[in-house]
């Protein structure tokens, strides 16, 4: 099922073109109501429930519809995203509260240097990737 | 005209030499691997319908890379479980390259932040504690956390968006 937007929260990223949710979304399908400035689900039967736009929303304006197998009727599953971590509050029906914190990443957003240690271009006929240059590939005698 | 949307979509010409067709996992690879062989000379662009960030089957994440070889399995043992598991149709020359190359892109993705759990004196340690613990990455002999013979366990909410970063990178956000 898919996501909605708590309207009161959206504030259509202060008016930016693209929103969080419309740049983040695998499938396109958030759409930025511009007379409202609400952000919302164009095409809800095209929806994966992935949770991209959930995690990326600056407000927590959005929330996935979830299916009844994994958060049943007065229950919620939500996930609260940082560059390192990401934090799930699940709330059962009874009122119970749990939260979950795994890391996401070990290196600062941004740090990558894809090429930077790494070895040249170097004979193309080989059968080695650049990166493993000077390694010897297992064969089949 | 009317402002583009899901049936009116914007048209843009662009002319290139190498044309990678969607930004998930394997567009990334192919990225990262052609743009080092092609040089500044070759144009090399990517398409992707959406955000590379969170595109393809790896968007929301996976909790486990399903292929490490590591040192104890040899790529012909990998062909023997692939061709058991399928049934035996399955091409074993291609899979025996999966098998010798995997580990290789694996080393990368720990490299670039892809937090991996680590088996250590004392138990299992999270992707993210095991170099407070005095730990070793993968390619410095860093034992995983195994779940069954050939798949290792990963904290890989982020997976998609470090292999993103590496790829734009790579390319260049101009060519994406």
């Amino acid at each position: 099922m898919p996501t909605f937007v708590h309207t009161e929260k959206c504030d259509g990223c202060k008016g930016g073109q693209v929103t969080a949710c419309m740049y983040i979304c695998p499938n396109d399908l958030m759409k930025l109501d511009t007379t409202r400035m609400k952000a919302f689900n164009q095409e809800p039967d095209q929806c994966w429930e992935c949770q991209c736009c959930v995690k990326a929303c600056p407000q927590q304006a959005i929330e996935v519809r979830a299916f009844q197998d994994w958060v049943p009727m007065g229950g919620a599953a939500i996930p609260l995203r940082t560059d390192n971590a990401i934090m799930w509050t699940i709330k059962f029906r009874d009122g119970e509260v749990k939260r979950f914190k795994f890391p996401v990443r070990t290196t600062p957003v941004g740090s990558i240097d894809p090429y930077g240690n790494k070895p040249g271009a170097g004979d193309l006929k080989s059968q080695l990737l650049f990166t493993e240059e000077g390694k010897q590939l297992p064969k089949i005698s | 005209m009317s402002e583009p949307s899901f049936g009116n979509p914007q048209i843009v010409e662009i002319e290139t030499d190498i044309l990678i067709v969607g930004g998930g996992m394997a567009a990334c690879g192919a990225a990262f691997e052609a743009k080092r062989w092609a040089g500044d000379k070759v144009k090399i662009t990517l398409v992707d319908k959406a955000a590379m960030d969170r595109s393809g089957a790896v968007a929301m994440g996976l909790s486990a890379i399903n292929t490490y070889l590591g040192p104890k399995n040899s790529p012909e043992d990998y062909c023997r479980y692939v061709s058991a598991d399928l049934m035996g149709i399955t091409r074993d020359d291609l899979v025996y390259d999966v098998g010798r190359h995997v580990d290789d892109s694996v080393h990368l993705f720990e490299e670039w932040g892809l937090p991996i759990w680590k088996e250590m004196e004392g138990g299992r340690v999270d992707g993210a504690s095991w170099q407070k613990a005095g730990g070793k990455p993968l390619k410095d002999g860093g034992n995983p956390v195994r779940s069954g013979r050939w798949q290792i366990m990963i904290n890989g909410e982020g997976y998609k968006t470090i292999v993103a970063e590496a790829a734009k990178k790579a390319l260049g956000m101009e060519n994406i």
